[in-house]
């Protein structure tokens, strides 16, 4: 009888616990501005694998790639769930000055954004405009994907793309390799097609997944590999892109950053909205997580539908905060332990992620001259001679240059006026 | 004896009617079903509903209106004009819709310019084009999500037309200095008198008339009270400003392919596409612009004439493509809805090709408007 009473207490100690450290951040602080980034609802497989028994199109509710009912109805309902949370931040009525929504430029993110804001944004009185459905536009923004360097992050960035191959090169991911080997192998064998890489099974393992929340009965063989050996290498394959700390800059760095800066703003008392909306994908999600530093420690996973981020900023006795959520089921938002803590002042998160955050982003893409050819030719020795006679030529050719150009300098043959404006004109 | 003279009497009576009935819808019915059953395609540009306007002038009585209102935001009565844009066409154009109600990307692209007002037009737009069907619809809203692509503005050359030409803006600059412009400024000197003075802002070229003009016009739609001053100046005077400024746009044959020629490509492409039964055909596409791009796309398609010069909100011009009996080339039909409520819209006559216009003379008669690398044509000496 004591031990259920003691018991008791303690539960009850721990939920006002809980209650109290709820109302420590509810109270103290005052939310005044917020993002999110969101993936997009339930979907079709991309692309099914050849040996697929459920690769014909109509098997399935929509296109493949698409979003379907189910993903439409998730987001309408996370939509509810965000008005609840950020009704103090975001009027009843649209009003763009509050708030703005992007999405990456595809059918699923678009849809999964435009279903979201159906939920948020139930049209009230005088919003009405007609009778006939409970809904209102809401505009939402999108870039086409190859001049996207914040969202989709598709743009190219050579410097990235060279330090991925580095890190495919290095012997922590050979050793991978050569420890998932016999599971490329045995895919290879089963899928119809060649499985040689983390990224190859991760493409697999998202198909079967989606068939099996559909329900499909999967083949035999699965079996062997599916989910648990999959899923390791698959959540692996979702730390890869961000898995140095230059990958996470060039990846993620300029959303990380325009969303700090959004906040620096807020803080500034310049004129900049409440919330921003990102609607995306799941590798958008987990190259988050991992800039943040806090995907390991959740352990390396694949984002589920309609997970999300939710960064908020929060105003407490004139100082500035920020805290960031992750929430991948229906229940309640996890609060993420950063390296600079659950509730971290503004200013330390620029200087705690100081690494991660591109100064001049397509600068910093741009490969150096020593880096281009061996990025070309990184295991050709020939072309690695031909460059290097070819760079040997060059200097041989700017010495005669040089040369022939002290001559003539002697000679006056160029006026002092003309090497000046010259000279200017290169600054 | 008596009776069976009758039933055969009222028999021929009934029989001649039916006849003349058959008779007559064959002879005076529209020929909307006949172009229903070779109807493969459709393009349709619209300009955006109704809207707040975009600036307002010093002395405006409805200056804090305006910008309590989000300057140049669609409103609520534009919202429901695109919604009965959509549902008017979406009468003609229902059996390129997918069966099953629900957006594919197979069938349908939509592309909207940048602004607020042309996505949300859009997207209300599609809530009376393409609603769900009731007994499939996940969402307890009688709506579905369909996506609608954005184009930034410093590379739209497609539906705002303002990705940066520097020649463009050289022709366009010379143009503005010429004589005829001159002249017309002289001419309209007395006007622009007027409406400096009243509306304290500084108006001096046609450019200026024709933002005050948009102004107006959108107040007036909102159905706010205007000025008396503007009575016999708006719309009469300002209206025919307003619309040469807008053909000034495309004046040349040069400005006509800049501005209009992107989007005629495309539209070339997305017919040819069709009638080549390509992959990446569609049966739908929507473009959401503006009142300059519809100018733009009539004045150098060379029927401007024909429609108007200045489009109301939420009017639309549809591109179709039909199956010919006669060739195995398709046929170009153009149609202009004057508003969102226009049930029949007017046909457009293709001025070069006959009737109807074979998608092969089509190209040729708009070969001088497309584009292929636009930044080459933009290069200036």
């Amino acid at each position: 009888m004591l031990r259920i009473k003691i018991f008791t207490l303690f539960v009850i100690i721990l939920l006002n616990l809980n209650v109290l450290i709820h109302c420590a951040i509810e109270n103290n602080g005052k939310l005044i501005a917020a993002s999110i980034i969101f993936r997009h609802g339930d979907r079709t497989p991309v692309e099914p694998y050849p040996n697929d028994p459920y690769k014909d199109q109509s098997l399935w509710p929509a296109h493949f790639g698409q979003l379907t009912n189910t993903g439409k109805r998730q987001h309408f309902e996370l939509g509810k769930w965000f008005r609840a949370r950020y009704n103090s931040l975001v009027s009843d009525k649209y009003n763009p000055d509050e708030m703005l929504v992007r999405s990456t430029d595809m059918d699923r993110t678009l849809m999964s954004a435009m279903s979201n804001l159906a939920g948020f944004y139930p049209p009230k009185d005088l919003d009405i405009w007609n009778e006939e459905i409970q809904w209102q536009p809401i505009p939402v923004h999108t870039t086409p994907e190859k001049l996207d360097e914040i969202l989709a992050a598709k743009k190219s960035c050579p410097v990235y793309d060279y330090e991925l191959k580095k890190l495919y090169k290095s012997p922590e991911f050979k050793a991978y390799d050569q420890k998932y080997k016999p599971i490329y192998k045995y895919l290879t064998q089963y899928a119809g097609k060649k499985v040689d890489s983390i990224q190859s099974v991760q493409n697999i393992y998202s198909c079967l997944h989606i068939e099996q929340i559909y329900n499909f009965t999967l083949p035999e063989w699965t079996k062997e590999v599916f989910p648990d050996k999959m899923f390791e290498i698959s959540g692996l394959s979702f730390a890869v892109k961000t898995y140095t700390p230059l990958l996470a800059r060039l990846k993620t760095g300029p959303l990380l950053k325009e969303i700090l800066n959004l906040f620096q703003n807020k803080t500034e008392g310049k004129k900049t909205k409440n919330l921003y909306i990102y609607s995306a994908h799941d590798t958008t999600v987990a190259n988050m997580l991992n800039t943040l530093g806090v995907f390991k420690l959740l352990g390396y996973h694949n984002p589920p539908y309609t997970s999300h981020i939710l960064f908020e900023l929060i105003e407490k006795n004139n100082d500035y905060f920020v805290q960031v959520f992750y929430r991948n089921t229906t229940g309640d938002p996890l609060l993420l332990n950063l390296p600079c803590g659950t509730l971290c002042p503004l200013n330390q998160m620029f200087k705690t992620y100081k690494d991660v955050l591109p100064i001049n982003w397509e600068e910093e893409c741009q490969l150096s001259l020593l880096q281009m050819p061996l990025d070309i030719n990184v295991e050709n020795s020939l072309s690695l001679m031909t460059i290097f006679s070819f760079i040997a030529l060059m200097l041989f050719v700017g010495v005669i240059v040089l040369f022939i150009a002290t001559v003539y300098k002697r000679r006056d043959y160029l006026s002092e006026d003309k090497w000046n404006r010259w000279g200017n004109e290169w600054n | 004896m008596e009776n069976r003279k009758a039933m055969m009497i009222s028999v021929t009576i009934l029989g001649i009617s039916i006849l003349i009935v058959l008779f007559a819808y064959v002879a005076f019915g529209d020929n909307t079903d006949e172009d229903m059953k070779t109807l493969q395609q459709v393009n349709i540009i619209f300009r955006h509903g109704a809207k707040y306007p975009d600036k307002t002038y010093r002395k405006d009585f409805y200056l804090n209106e305006v910008q309590n209102h989000d300057p140049g935001s669609l409103t609520n009565y534009g919202s429901l004009q695109m919604y009965n844009l959509g549902k008017n066409l979406r009468h003609r154009y229902l059996k390129l819709l997918p069966q099953n109600g629900f957006y594919t990307n197979k069938v349908i692209s939509v592309k909207s310019s940048w602004k607020d007002r042309t996505i949300m037009s859009a997207q209300s737009f599609l809530a009376g084009f393409m609603p769900p069907l009731d007994n499939k619809n996940p969402l307890p809203i009688p709506w579905q999500p369909i996506p609608i692509y954005t184009i930034p503005r410093n590379i739209d050359d497609l539906i705002a037309q303002k990705r940066y030409c520097p020649k463009y803006n050289e022709v366009y600059n010379e143009l503005m200095k010429s004589e005829e412009i001159k002249k017309l400024d002289e001419t309209n000197q007395p006007l622009y008198r007027i409406l400096s003075v009243n509306t304290g802002e500084n108006i001096s070229n046609l450019l200026q008339v024709e933002l005050l003009h948009n102004t107006l016009e959108a107040e007036k739609v909102a159905g706010w009270n205007l000025p008396d001053f503007l009575e016999g100046i708006f719309p009469q005077k300002t209206l025919p400003i307003a619309e040469k400024y807008l053909r000034l746009i495309t004046e040349t044959p040069f400005m006509k392919r800049i501005k209009a020629g992107p989007l005629t490509s495309e539209i070339i492409e997305n017919m040819f596409n069709k009638r080549n039964n390509l992959p990446t055909e569609k049966s739908i596409n929507i473009y959401s612009a503006h009142d300059v791009t519809l100018v733009n796309l009539m004045n150098s398609m060379n029927f401007l004439d024909q429609t108007t010069n200045k489009p109301d909100f939420s009017s639309a011009l549809a591109i179709e493509l039909h199956s010919s009996y006669s060739s195995v080339d398709m046929d170009v039909k153009i149609y202009y809805y004057f508003n969102s409520d226009d049930k029949y819209p007017k046909v457009i006559k293709i001025k070069d090709c006959e009737d109807p216009c074979p998608l092969n003379t089509f190209r040729k008669v708009m070969n001088h408007l497309i584009v292929n690398d636009f930044e080459k044509l933009c290069e200036t000496v």
